[in-house]
């Protein structure tokens, strides 16, 4: 007994330094209204493939890269450009020079509230205006003006495909969920990666680097795609939500694992909050097997007990899409079998691997929507007060800071209703990749079969993960 | 087959499926006010909107040695409730309720009560701000 109580004195400790950036407040969705997401997800998915029975839509083309935003718009576009420099150079210059508390540094929410959710979310309405105002991209621009043009050092970069983003990508991921870092972290990590983009860029050359290499130059592509307008000849246009995604191709398996990635790895930050997942490690493996193989003193092995667990989630983090790919393959596997298809597997996963991005986006959305309403919304007065020094000059006009903590009933509902909506979209595009990719209209139909199983697990694990209840007051 | 059959059909089905899921309401967030077992039975009995009943939950929390002895890790109440945390620490320290931002000077050895109401729906966590001891989660459920 005494030696519990040991122990729970020692991982309460242990647990507030593991803080990551923003609170969430949302609560656990009830029960019925994650089965009610389930069953609405199930039975619409059919209603599609009734509608997909009786029409054949009109086949897709694989686009060119959607242009540019504001190419035609020079002027605003080098404001927008040099707005983006500004705003990376203040986040720095904030870190390293302004409050160490996370909560009054400007940088810390306008890094990972303010550009990497609430840029990305506009980015999913509007479309592709990264790749107009991609501050690496202009730092890189500037060396190559210095130096001349940077065609790289490697023959072939392609054949890299999304490899060299997606190391990146998941390192990134890991320093969100498990770096703990502060303001002054986060400027010296804002630094090192503007130095990998100059050393990436040199050694790819900078046209290649900017598609294959930079992450948030892949991710928010994928995004813009998803967006209910695109860029053609230098005008926005009107396009279907989600429509984008017919126009792209995935040319390697990088792409594939990198697009799954987005969904595992929203997935696991969501897992490891709950209490099934922290139960697994500091209960049930704890007294079967850390107990028995670490030795009999709790005071003693919890240090080593803590690296043992940053290593078994940083394991989970990086198998979570390897999870994703092997049920992925499996359903393709089948509807190849079902339909008798002479296409390979490698052509079927890469065609209808962007139908999955969908699902990626609200599995992203639900899961942090409402940190831009709690911690974005305090934007305005981090920008007046960007160090955190107190001074309160911005009040004046704004009044004092104030917390929209939205009602967690709304809250429920939008999560299940994004969801669903982003399952159902999935759906439809696979569908539509599906007449595209068999012969018959009865193949494509029995092609579904499985892809629908496979998008049932996917939206039926989020929705799980958003029900389960949350772990409280450390393991 | 007409072009609005399919969306008109995953409405009513979504719509449907809703009013048949969704649970009743249940006007009062304390236990002990309905007791029967069988409140199906007698739905009309609870089912007026009865204002909430504005009657307190209180939870005893007591730390010691860095380490919550005695209480709840989990806080759990109805949006509207009037709640008292009364906690007791052996080290002076001071309790943050975040998302409330309220905080709480707590004298050691001594027992201290926080009252509020819990009118904001959602899942808040509080810490003990000097031993950075995160205690727990208080879950106000929307009405």
């Amino acid at each position: 007994m005494r030696r519990q109580a040991a122990l729970c004195a020692l991982l309460l400790a242990g647990r507030a330094e593991a803080h990551s950036f923003g609170k969430l407040y949302n609560l656990p969705v009830p029960l019925w209204l994650y089965l009610y997401g389930a069953v609405a997800a199930l039975l619409l998915s059919f209603v599609v493939m009734a509608w997909f029975g009786t029409r054949t839509p009109a086949p897709t083309t694989a686009g060119p890269a959607d242009e540019t935003a504001l190419v035609r718009y020079p002027r605003l576009r080098r404001g927008a450009q040099g707005l983006s420099l500004a705003l990376l150079g203040l986040a720095v210059l904030s870190g390293l020079a302004g409050s160490q508390n996370a909560y009054a540094n400007f940088n810390m929410s306008g890094f990972w509230i303010g550009f990497v959710l609430g840029f990305a979310y506009l980015v999913a309405l509007c479309g592709p205006l990264y790749a107009a105002i991609n501050p690496w991209a202009l730092i890189v621009q500037a060396g190559e003006r210095l130096t001349g043009p940077w065609h790289g050092r490697i023959a072939d970069p392609e054949r890299l495909g999304l490899w060299p983003a997606l190391t990146l990508y998941v390192g990134f991921i890991w320093v969100e969920l498990f770096g703990g870092t502060g303001p002054a972290g986060l400027s010296w990590l804002l630094i090192a990666y503007t130095l990998i983009n100059l050393a990436g860029a040199w050694w790819l050359g900078s046209q290649a680097w900017f598609k294959q290499g930079e992450f948030f130059a892949v991710f928010l592509h994928y995004f813009a795609r998803c967006a209910p307008v695109h860029w053609s000849s230098g005008r926005l246009r009107l396009q279907w939500p989600f429509s984008g995604l017919l126009r792209e191709r995935t040319a390697h398996w990088s792409g594939v694992v990198f697009i799954l990635f987005m969904l595992s790895s929203t997935a696991f930050d969501g897992l490891r909050e709950t209490v099934p997942w922290v139960r697994l490690f500091w209960k049930d493996l704890y007294a079967s097997l850390w107990l028995p193989l670490l030795g009999d003193q709790p005071v003693e092995i919890f240090p080593q007990l803590k690296r043992i667990y940053l290593g078994w989630q940083t394991v989970a983090l990086l198998l979570s899409p390897l999870l994703y790919l092997a049920v992925y393959l499996g359903c393709l596997k089948l509807a190849q079998w079902l339909t008798g298809s002479p296409q390979g597997l490698r052509a079927l996963a890469l065609r209808f691997a962007p139908t999955l991005i969908p699902i990626a986006l609200v599995y992203h959305v639900t899961h942090y929507y409402t940190l831009l309403f709690t911690q974005g919304a305090q934007l305005p007065w981090l920008l007046s007060d960007p160090l955190g020094t107190g001074n309160e000059w911005a009040w004046r006009w704004l009044g004092p800071p104030r917390a929209h903590i939205p009602d967690a009933g709304l809250v429920w509902h939008t999560q299940v209703g994004l969801i669903v909506l982003g399952h159902i979209v999935s759906v439809v595009l696979a569908h539509r990749v599906a007449l595209e990719m068999f012969a018959t209209r009865r193949a494509a139909t029995l092609s579904q079969l499985p892809m629908l199983l496979l998008m049932m697990l996917y939206t039926g694990s989020g929705l799980w993960i958003l029900a389960q209840p949350l772990n409280a007051g450390g393991y | 087959m007409k072009n609005w059959v399919f969306p008109l059909a995953a409405l009513l089905l979504l719509g449907g499926l809703f009013l048949w899921m969704r649970p009743t309401p249940v006007a009062s967030p304390v236990p002990p006010a309905v007791p029967p077992p069988n409140t199906a039975a007698m739905p009309a009995v609870i089912a007026p909107p009865a204002p909430a009943a504005p009657v307190s939950s209180v939870f005893e929390l007591v730390v010691k040695d860095q380490h919550l002895v005695s209480g709840p890790a989990v806080l759990s109440v109805v949006q509207g409730t009037p709640v008292t945390i009364a906690i007791t620490v052996d080290r002076h320290d001071e309790l943050h309720l975040h998302g409330y931002d309220l905080s709480l000077k707590l004298p050691a050895g001594q027992r201290t009560e926080l009252h509020f109401v819990a009118d904001r729906s959602g899942r808040f966590e509080y810490e003990l701000h000097h031993s950075h001891l995160e205690l727990g989660a208080l879950e106000v459920q929307p009405q």
